[in-house]
């Protein structure tokens, strides 16, 4: 057993600022989620993660571990907008691209990983709090400023393009950069996101409040808000039963607990739904 | 394109061939048509001659594999596909559809009182208003189909484009569809290109038609077109 406190682990300060990261991580997630979920595009955060996943493992083995966001940002960033491209040019459908990269890329890291001395697979996967510094806790906040700006700022034209692509573009609406800027924001969230979520976790983060949403909201807005308040309940949740398991001898890791808690979510909200229904 | 597009042309292509991928059978092939102001163009042909190829071209959703086309500076489209299978699902009532269809000019969070004017107006005209609240699974065929032509008409723009748009609907409201589109036409001079397989329509309410399979077989007024109407109608 260990010698520490629950009061201990709660109120450390790293644990502190991993509610904070992880709750507004969660927030985005689940708010880029309506929409990656509405436009069929689900998959990528999976894909992405595991981008980041090898990423942070090639610059590991190279030497700039202490990097790693300037090195996965601008990587996966690259590597979305391919998959966007293949996808808009091949027409072969996004769901193909994404499978070769994350596959290619999981490869890719578990191969880096075998030869960088003290760099730990399981955590870049499933996720840990202990890289939490206050200056990523920073970067964190900054993130969600921008994206809660970018939100605000297009709400009509998202919505627009999220509901009928095909006919903005017919309209003159430039689609592609509303993609290109979907893209851009998803993966910074997933990079940022994946360092306490876990790379292999991290598209739960986007599916499940999306699908908790849809099956409570039959709004567009609605669904974002309550995609975001699944997200965050989710997370805390979750990171409480892993803070909880610090006290006993086996340590669960927190995207493991909070992708438990988020089904817990969903099969609540699905309950929740068919329940009204029949009343 | 060298020489300078016609004052009352909205949209000029000039032996135009559209293919589906590098290597396949053309779809559509040295087709040439004008787009004029104010004019019901209808798009006639049986299944697969090309004619929501070629819509597709006009609106830019599908590169030529060779040819031209010039659109008048800042044409203000509203287009209307044939399938619309995956919006039924989306969660938003009629209003956001339809508003979402109205000219957005500046980035700004919401909806201002002329978008939201211009909204009420399609509403009304294309009869939904009463639906305004409606969520869209909510909604038959027919009024689907009567939401997605209102969000066009939002728009107000100088030009509409349908891949068949009474195909859902019951003969009534075909009829008074089609009735709507010779008001815009003779009210605010919209432009209306609109295949169909509605012969009825073609002679009613068309101003020139033009007669597809792959390639132009007509294109004309309709009294001119000598050719067998069955032909070119769907066989399903």
């Amino acid at each position: 057993m260990s010698s520490l406190s629950l009061w201990d682990i709660l109120s450390s300060p790293l644990t502190l600022r991993a509610f904070v990261v992880g709750g507004l991580m969660s927030l985005c997630l689940g708010v880029l989620g309506v929409i990656l979920v509405l436009k069929r595009y689900a998959l990528i955060g999976h894909g992405l993660g595991e981008i980041g996943f090898a990423s942070t493992a090639v610059a590991a083995l190279i030497g700039l571990g202490n990097f790693s966001l300037a090195v996965s940002i601008p990587l996966v960033c690259l590597t979305s907008l391919l998959i966007m491209l293949f996808d808009r040019k091949s027409g072969m459908g996004g769901d193909v691209f994404i499978g070769i990269f994350s596959t290619v890329a999981l490869a890719v890291g578990v191969i880096a990983g075998r030869f960088t001395d003290g760099y730990s697979v399981e955590t870049s996967m499933f996720g840990s709090i202990m890289g939490v510094t206050r200056g990523y806790m920073w970067a964190v906040i900054g993130l969600c400023v921008v994206l809660g700006g970018v939100f605000a700022l297009l709400y009509t034209r998202l919505f627009a393009v999220t509901f009928d692509e095909t006919y903005c573009r017919a309209c003159g609406v430039k689609a592609d950069r509303f993609q290109f800027l979907l893209s851009l924001m998803t993966s910074v969230a997933v990079v940022m996101g994946m360092r306490v979520l876990g790379a292999m976790m991290i598209s739960s983060f986007i599916i499940f409040p999306a699908l908790t949403a849809r099956r409570l909201s039959r709004s567009f807005k609605g669904m974002i808000i309550i995609s975001a308040v699944s997200a965050v309940v989710s997370f805390t949740l979750g990171m409480g039963i892993s803070a909880l398991s610090e006290l006993g001898t086996r340590h669960l890791p927190v995207g493991a607990c909070v992708v438990v808690s988020s089904l817990a979510v969903l099969l609540i909200a699905m309950g929740a739904s068919s329940f009204r229904r029949k009343a | 394109m060298g020489t300078e597009m016609e004052e009352n042309v909205l949209i000029s292509i000039r032996d135009v061939s559209m293919n589906y991928g590098s290597g396949r059978q053309d779809a559509i092939e040295h087709v040439s048509v004008d787009v004029r102001k104010g004019e019901i163009l209808a798009l006639v042909g049986s299944n697969g001659s090309g004619k929501s190829t070629l819509m597709k071209g006009m609106l830019k959703l599908m590169p030529f594999s060779c040819g031209e086309m010039e659109r008048a500076k800042g044409l203000k489209i509203g287009y209307m596909a044939q399938m619309h299978t995956q919006v039924r699902d989306f969660p938003a009532t009629v209003r956001e559809v339809v508003l979402s269809g109205t000219r957005q000019d500046k980035f700004f969070p919401f909806y201002t009182r002329r978008q939201r004017k211009d909204a009420e107006a399609a509403m009304e005209l294309m009869e939904v208003q009463d639906l305004a609240s409606s969520y869209l699974g909510a909604l038959s065929g027919g009024q689907m189909q009567r939401v997605l032509l209102a969000r066009c008409v939002a728009g107000n723009p100088e030009l509409l484009v349908l891949d068949e748009p009474t195909s859902a609907l019951d003969p009534r409201m075909t009829h008074q569809l089609q009735h709507i589109f010779t008001r815009l036409r003779d009210e605010r001079g919209v432009s209306v290109v609109v295949s169909t397989h509605d012969w009825h329509f073609v002679k009613e309410h068309a101003d020139r038609v033009l007669v597809l399979d792959h390639s132009v077989e007509f294109l004309g007024k309709i009294s001119d077109w000598q050719g067998r109407e069955d032909e070119h109608t769907c066989h399903h």
